[in-house]
């Protein structure tokens, strides 16, 4: 018994749980730039560690270490929070993620529905984080993010839901386990669900705000949105909760489309081989992404709408239709 | 059995507790703030722009509250779609979610800004 909750402290804390993601995360802000800056023919971070590795470490100690201003005007207790709940946020939904096994470290039925909280949560800090800075940029940008959650949001539900009616015809269920599990054999998107992916890909985007949907922190625009009044170490916390953020995205898109870490292996190789199947698939999701980023340029916040309820949502619904249809009318 | 750890409120005040040392951290390694005038003014690229929080406009409560019941409504439909008895299964999550947004938006609309 004293084992196994030192085992769960173990996978809390470290593998594969806060540190893992963190690490990770990094990681994926590297690649994610390195990648983005050879596409445009720029060779990316170059001097910090192996092929400038090790730059997004240094730039969240640089962060840590400069000073902090709190703007005056700013409601401090909300403007100083916004940056602790954030991370917290984040490394708390990267424990839902199964990494070498078939279920997170938290696994309920149902789980899948709390992801979707978390991640609205995520936008609503955002917001409050904006508007409690006082500052004319920050408060476009918070209300920019709030616009485009209202246009993404629904077709995010709807491509998750519809990742989870791959269970229906086995053992219908709402837990990432039960998702994995159904993709023993084919996974999602092979199938009805290729459409599913690719709604999942837009609404990630929009959610980590990244190009074409980085309205909120259009720096041409509003400086850097809402987080102009940001600094020091809150914004070393914004972005480490940013980068936990992209790396738990990626691995949901992996898990609910790409199969998770399956084919899973019992035995320490096996989670080995499970971890590493995990964070290739994670990749690829990622690399997809920084595509998107590098291929498109910034919509207007009335264009992002426009194009979500207008195109995003009936694609979404139809998606959802036929998943949840198609097994149904196999079934007779 | 799970440990108490993997219970998710605690797991997520554990992150909390992290991410308050973290912040803790950053507090010791960096150098103390010395405001000087104009430091701590809001960014305004050089303009002279009075640092205030200005009220939020009604128009976009009233459009986030019609946005949280489609949206409910859309997971609603999707659930009773996907098993009647997971509706049943999931009644009670659904509602906290439904709570937890509407209070966020009450917060909103209430707030004097």
């Amino acid at each position: 018994m004293m084992l196994q909750e030192v085992i769960d402290i173990v996978k809390v804390l470290v593998f594969p749980g806060f540190l893992f993601f963190s690490i990770l995360g990094l990681l994926y802000e590297w690649i994610d730039r390195k990648f983005y800056a050879r596409l445009q023919n720029r060779v990316g971070p170059l001097y910090t560690g192996p092929s400038g590795f090790l730059q997004p470490f240094a730039d969240f100690v640089k962060l840590m270490a400069k000073e902090d201003v709190v703007p005056e005007g700013a409601e401090k207790p909300i403007f100083s929070a916004v940056p602790v709940f954030a991370l917290a946020l984040s490394l708390f939904a990267v424990l839902f993620l199964p990494v070498y096994g078939t279920r997170g470290i938290i696994s309920f039925e149902g789980d899948i529905v709390v992801l979707m909280v978390i991640m609205t949560l995520f936008v609503v800090l955002i917001f409050l984080g904006g508007i409690s800075s006082a500052s004319r940029y920050s408060e476009i940008g918070s209300e920019r993010a709030i616009l485009q959650l209202l246009g993404y949001e629904i077709p995010l539900v709807a491509s998750v839901i519809g990742a989870a009616a791959v269970t229906v015809k086995a053992n219908p269920s709402l837990s990432i386990r039960g998702i994995v599990e159904a993709q023993s054999g084919l996974w999602s998107i092979f199938g009805i669900q290729a459409l599913g992916f690719a709604i999942f890909l837009l609404a990630a985007q929009a959610e980590l705000e990244r190009t074409p949907f980085d309205i909120p922190e259009a720096e041409t625009e509003i400086v850097a949105g809402w987080m102009t009044e940001y600094s020091g170490k809150k914004l070393a916390l914004l972005r480490l909760a940013r980068d936990v953020e992209l790396a738990f995205l990626c691995g949901l898109g992996a898990t609910l489309f790409l199969g998770g870490p399956q084919p899973v292996f019992p035995g320490a190789a096996g989670t080995v081989i499970s971890t590493v199947l995990f964070v290739v698939k994670s990749i690829v999701v990622l690399l997809i992404l920084t595509l998107l980023r590098a291929a498109m340029s910034r919509l207007r916040i009335d264009q992002m709408v426009n194009f979500a309820w207008k195109y995003l949502m009936p694609l979404s619904i139809l998606q959802l239709s036929l998943a949840v249809l198609i097994p149904n009318l196999l079934a007779f | 059995m799970d440990s108490a750890i993997t219970i998710p409120i605690v797991s997520f005040v554990i992150a909390l507790i992290i991410s308050a040392l973290v912040y803790g951290w950053g507090a010791k390694i960096a150098p103390k703030s010395k405001l000087l005038p104009g430091k701590a003014k809001p960014y305004a690229c050089g303009e002279e722009v009075p640092a205030e929080i200005v009220p939020l406009t009604l128009h976009l409560i009233n459009f986030a509250t019609l946005f949280l019941v489609f949206d409910i409504v859309a997971m609603v439909i999707a659930f009773a779609l996907l098993s009647p008895k997971l509706l049943a299964d999931s009644a009670l999550l659904i509602a906290v979610y439904s709570l937890v947004v509407l209070e966020a938006i009450l917060l909103l609309a209430r707030r004097r800004w």
